[in-house]
């Protein structure tokens, strides 16, 4: 990795540094989104390497308090609710998007209860 | 005991005949006919109470939204007033039509119109009139907002387009609303709130919502299996009672199901979940009283899933063991419709619930986007004229009721026969 990428990530979490330009959405329509218009072989590279190392993801995050995650920590969670979006690719439908459902689509998910959105 | 008859025991049959309804197929053209669209638009859409939110969006005086009644052609400011009743107004400034209110959500004591900086209470009196000595003698009794006739049931917002409604809304809902009355409604504070326009009629966007016979066939991977086991492979319903146009639906879900061995973001996510439900993100400890309420799971089933309870003709409540989520259908146009959905979750406060949560977000948007694009697809098909009718098995009596009783408001001459007959 090179230098400016230092810091993008909480000490520990390097590894997943080559996930960040792609996978950081701020909100789930946004997650959403980025998991549709993925490859397989990167959806499934990204579920496991993140399925991994959610454990300590999740350790990590819960030392902060959610509204005020420090900006590196934000990125990291944000990977590892990806993670869910990877899930419906690799786990149900065995390819990037629902099976015979239209894409680009005017489906939005406007608003969650995600406290970090 | 062999499949046949278990199912027999578990899904009680015959439900159209009755219901009182035809069996035979039904008309297309409700679905299709510009004309027919006009009819609902008048004796139905601009007759009938309409849902338009819960009162948790104005949770104080003050709080107001704002919100497009297409089939109304009208913009409308609901508003919890200073001396907190639920009003909602046309949001249409008296000088000379423009729209008052521009957020999409705030908190107010007053409005001003930024054309002419009119200025109203969030009663809706006029409060001032900049350089009113220029005026002639206006009325200004008569040029407050113009109110909207609005009625809460249940936290449900109500609107009724007749400046004096000719039934009030306890009449409209009925027996239906006298049953699902004094439900504990969990987490009516937050919710994940879905949005999409489709070109398909809202009936077909409707119908989509009120029938289980496609679960194992368009949601093969997201939920074919949580609505449909060995003993019922097609999905039958467990029962469906009606209320004049109101109804409800209680719908069959596959006690043993369990997430497939190599589902393991799943399994991680709910390795400490105690809702034995897939589709829940909530846990059950608040919901027992919720769940309690003797309208919901009405035949007590071990094989029940969720009810749908419709206050006609738009609002799906669906009531859940994990908590409770609407769909409302706003038709714009014959083939043209914005549909919301609305579930109602807990604010996850630790980071493995976000998780949760946002497995439980992800797996819906799958199974909503599988819902609603293929409308698009069945309002083509109905519109290519290969049929006039469709054909309507014992699982999709809601459809025809939906369809007999919408029919009955367009031909109607008053809103007491539409009801009543």
């Amino acid at each position: 990795m090179s230098g400016h990428s230092e810091g993008l990530l909480p000490p520990g979490f390097e590894d997943l540094l080559e996930f960040v330009p792609h996978w950081v959405g701020s909100t789930a329509q946004e997650r959403w989104d980025i998991r549709a218009r993925s490859s397989m072989d990167d959806i499934r590279r990204f579920y496991t390497v993140m399925l991994a190392r959610s454990e300590a993801i999740l350790a990590h995050v819960g030392q902060f308090p959610l509204d005020a995650l420090p900006e590196p920590v934000l990125r990291l969670f944000r990977l590892q609710l990806a993670l869910a979006q990877a899930a419906m690719a690799v786990e149900l439908h065995r390819q990037p998007r629902a099976i015979n459902s239209p894409f680009p689509h005017s489906v939005r998910i406007v608003r969650t209860a995600e406290p970090t959105a | 005991m062999n499949e046949m008859t278990e199912l027999a025991g578990i899904c009680t049959s015959d439900l159209t005949r009755s219901a009182g309804l035809g069996t035979g197929p039904v008309s297309c053209e409700p679905y299709r006919s510009p004309e027919y669209f006009e009819r609902e638009r008048e004796q139905l859409f601009k007759r009938a109470w309409l849902t338009v939110g819960r009162i948790e969006q104005v949770p104080e005086k003050g709080s107001f939204f704002t919100k497009t009644i297409e089939i109304w052609n009208t913009p409308i400011v609901v508003v919890r007033t200073s001396d907190d009743k639920v009003q909602a107004f046309y949001n249409v400034c008296p000088h000379r039509g423009n729209q008052v209110v521009l957020e999409e959500r705030g908190r107010a004591s007053r409005f001003m119109c930024n054309y002419h900086n009119w200025v109203f209470r969030n009663d809706g009196r006029l409060f001032g009139i900049p350089d009113e000595a220029n005026f002639f003698d206006v009325d200004k009794k008569a040029c407050g907002l113009r109110p909207i006739a609005t009625e809460v049931w249940e936290g449900w917002i109500f609107i009724n387009h007749q400046a004096v409604p000719e039934v009030g809304l306890t009449e409209f809902l009925g027996e239906f609303g006298r049953r699902f009355s004094g439900i504990s409604w969990e987490n009516t504070e937050t919710s994940l709130y879905f949005e999409a326009h489709l070109d398909a009629n809202w009936k077909v966007l409707a119908d989509a919502f009120s029938e289980t016979y496609h679960i194992p066939s368009i949601h093969p991977a997201t939920i074919g299996k949580t609505f449909a086991s060995q003993v019922n492979p097609h999905s039958r319903p467990l029962d469906a009672l009606f209320w004049g146009p109101h109804r409800q639906f209680s719908t069959f879900g596959n006690p043993e199901y369990a997430p497939p061995e190599d589902a393991m973001v799943e399994k991680m996510a709910y390795a400490n979940r105690d809702t034995g439900n897939v589709l829940g993100a909530a846990d059950t400890a608040g919901m027992s009283r919720y769940l309690d309420h003797p309208a919901i799971n009405p035949k007590q089933s071990r094989y029940w899933a969720l009810d749908i309870a419709v206050a006609f003709p738009t609002l799906h409540i669906n009531l859940s063991p994990g908590g409770f989520w609407s769909h409302r259908f706003w038709p714009i146009s014959v083939n043209r419709t914005r549909w919301e959905a609305e579930f109602h979750v807990p604010r996850p406060t630790t980071a493995h619930e976000c998780l949760q949560q946002e497995l439980y977000v992800a797996r819906i948007a799958e199974i909503l986007l599988e819902d609603v694009t293929n409308t698009e697809r069945t309002q083509r098909g109905i519109e290519a004229r290969a049929f006039d009718t469709m054909q309507l098995q014992d699982g999709e009596v809601q459809i025809r009721h939906n369809l007999h009783h919408v029919d009955r408001w367009v031909n109607a001459a008053s809103v007491s026969e539409a009801l009543n007959g």
